[in-house]
């Protein structure tokens, strides 16, 4: 008969479900986030900034990590494998630091094909920034099933072409913040914001999970263990 | 209200059990749209294989060498104790031709239309045995399955690595099993979870140092152990000796042996303990002797090298413990350094590291040399076993 312990009496790591014996210091701020100091390591969270210039806009981005190995394979066991559970350890620690940061915009995820999500059972840019604690709107659509990761830098512009704006959702005069899981080339972002602009979102911002150059993002899939 | 939500939470996590791989471990467990899903084998996710159907199949063996009577009389055992349905445990020193002897059970499995599947913890002998199996068997489809290579997954034999058996949920007729000591097979709950789902009919399982668990679970009925002491050319397994060098001298000691190699013409493998140790090794070595690579398994083009060593453009090889098992060469010397790291050295893979040398009929001996700062109780029992099998010649 194995022993009956409550979850919550042993706590432990969600990604590698070693219990975590080590205390951290982010714990004292906030509250603490189902993740060992390892995970947490490996994962390296640094919160970085910069502007998307394009067609004379200048949208401030924030990304939570860059890309890495680690990030990489969460994010598929998270996306490709349906584990919903790691939703809210990507924002992780980070989350009520971005809730401040962000507070009073509303979020715009990034669209995603809707058969895809009714496969997995969830949104999974919406599941991985809910802990951000902010209202979702979805005014975006897309309406055919391509994947930015298969495709090159110049197909990756054509993304507009795939998205519709659903006229129902009302965005003047909101502070949006759009939300994605990676940045690669901006693609997407820049589609999506040209959208939103033209439809009268007031101050317009973007953060994303990951942040990966096109070269990184290859060298990453290339170096997968087994 | 929070803590009735807990309760009620804690009240399906403990009622779920993973269909797939038995798991009821609540840490392991999620929630899904109010759905209890298994985290444990979620990874394991991808297309499966169709079933086929078990018509008769015309086989011919094409050997180009014979086997040796021991071998002969323990191959028919298996046939015998697979029709019986006995499952059978092959503990055979290394080099004593354990892939040969499942051969004739893979025939027979095939003539009556099973389905025949042969597994192994490692990719690259998955590679290697895959060409073997496929010239000894010419008439039958022989596929290999292995991470980033599943494009066709059904055939008359399957090979494939551990980690691809959830594919073949109820599958296998006969599944062979080589190499269930190694990482990562070994203690391995998912994926011994998986091999037992996959398994429709019988299994014939091999290894040169079974763990004390597997040897009870066929010490019980309808299993079997079959042991062969010998090696296939009936000459002595080549007994390790033990160097005692501190570690800083260790990469001298290993380039004074490469010199001695060197000029009587013999490849060698130096086994590292770590990744980085392999690395810097290989640095230190490459300054006073050149003609030599290093291998471990994040380096990119490891096949290539290694397919180059057996060419021979190689004289020496740095590696970690990837090449520990079922490599064979011809005339391969092995120098194990840092051998008193007891985390990594354990006794058994002592035995496979010493078992990569002399297993070729015209080249039956060979030297293996640990250096170690001190002795360790592993590598002495390593050298008695050795020396025990040594005793049946």
């Amino acid at each position: 008969m194995p022993s009956k312990k409550s979850p919550s009496a042993t706590p432990f790591c969600k990604v590698c479900f070693q219990a975590i014996t080590s205390p951290n210091w982010r714990t004292l701020f906030g509250e603490s986030v189902p993740l060992c100091n390892d995970c947490l390591r490996e994962m390296n969270p640094r919160l970085m900034q910069w502007a998307l210039r394009y067609k004379g806009y200048k949208i401030p981005v924030r990304a939570v990590y860059f890309y890495n190995q680690k990030i990489r394979s969460m994010l598929f066991q998270f996306k490709g494998c349906a584990d919903i559970e790691l939703s809210s350890l990507f924002l992780g620690y980070q989350a009520p630091l971005l809730h401040a940061l962000y507070r009073g915009y509303t979020l715009v995820p990034a669209p995603s094909f809707s058969e895809k999500n009714e496969a997995r059972g969830f949104n999974h840019v919406e599941a991985m920034f809910s802990p951000l604690k902010l209202p979702f709107l979805h005014p975006l659509i897309k309406i055919d099933d391509v994947k930015q990761a298969d495709l090159h830098r110049d197909e990756r512009q054509k993304i507009g072409q795939h998205l519709r704006y659903d006229e129902t959702v009302d965005i003047r005069r909101k502070k949006i913040l759009f939300v994605d899981d990676l940045f690669t080339t901006g693609a997407t972002a820049k589609a999506c914001c040209e959208l939103l602009e033209k439809h009268g979102a007031k101050h317009l911002r973007i953060l994303v999970m990951g942040y990966t150059s096109e070269n990184a993002e290859k060298k990453a899939d290339r170096n997968e263990p087994n | 209200m929070a803590f009735s939500c807990l309760y009620k939470r804690m009240g399906t996590e403990e009622s779920f059990i993973c269909p797939r791989c038995g798991n009821q471990d609540p840490k392991y467990i999620g929630m899904r749209n109010g759905r209890p899903y298994c985290r444990k084998c979620i990874s394991f996710i991808g297309t499966k294989a169709a079933s086929l159907p078990s018509t008769p199949k015309t086989v011919e063996l094409k050997l180009h060498y014979d086997l040796s009577g021991e071998q002969k009389q323990l191959s028919r055992h298996i046939v015998s104790n697979y029709l019986r349905g006995v499952d059978t445990l092959v503990y055979a020193v290394c080099g004593a031709g354990k892939t040969e002897l499942s051969y004739g059970v893979i025939e027979q499995a095939l003539r009556q239309g099973h389905q025949v599947g042969f597994a192994l913890p490692r990719r690259d002998v998955v590679i290697e045995l895959y060409w073997r199996i496929k010239e000894a068997f010419p008439l039958n489809k022989v596929v290999a399955v292995y991470g980033e290579h599943t494009y066709a997954l059904e055939g008359d034999i399957v090979i494939l690595t551990t980690h691809q058996l959830y594919r073949y949920p109820h599958y296998f007729d006969l599944l062979v099993m080589d190499e269930i000591d190694a990482f990562p097979f070994k203690g391995n709950d998912l994926l011994i979870a998986m091999y037992r789902a996959s398994l429709r009919g019988h299994c014939v399982m091999m290894s040169a140092t079974p763990s004390k668990e597997i040897l009870r679970e066929f010490h019980e009925p309808a299993h079997e152990v079959l042991e062969l002491r010998t090696r296939f050319h009936k000459h002595p397994i080549p007994v390790p000796q033990i160097r005692l060098v501190p570690h800083l001298f260790q990469p001298l000691a290993v380039v004074h042996k490469l010199k001695q190699y060197r000029q009587q013409n013999k490849p060698c493998f130096v086994f590292s303990p770590t990744i980085a140790a392999a690395e810097e090794l290989h640095s230190c070595v490459s300054l006073l002797l050149r003609g030599g690579s290093y291998v471990h398994s994040k380096r990119e083009g490891r096949e290539e090298i290694i397919s180059a060593f057996k060419k021979g453009e190689y004289r020496y090889l740095i590696t970690t413990s990837v090449l520990e098992r079922g490599v064979t060469i011809a005339n391969l010397q092995v120098l194990v350094v840092g051998a008193d790291e007891k985390n990594i050295y354990s006794s058994s893979t002592l035995i496979q590291i010493a078992g990569r040398v002399g297993r070729k009929s015209d080249a039956p001996s060979g030297e293996v040399v640990f250096f170690a700062e001190k002795k360790t109780e592993e590598m002495q029992n390593a050298i008695k076993e050795i020396a025990f099998c040594n005793t049946f010649l």
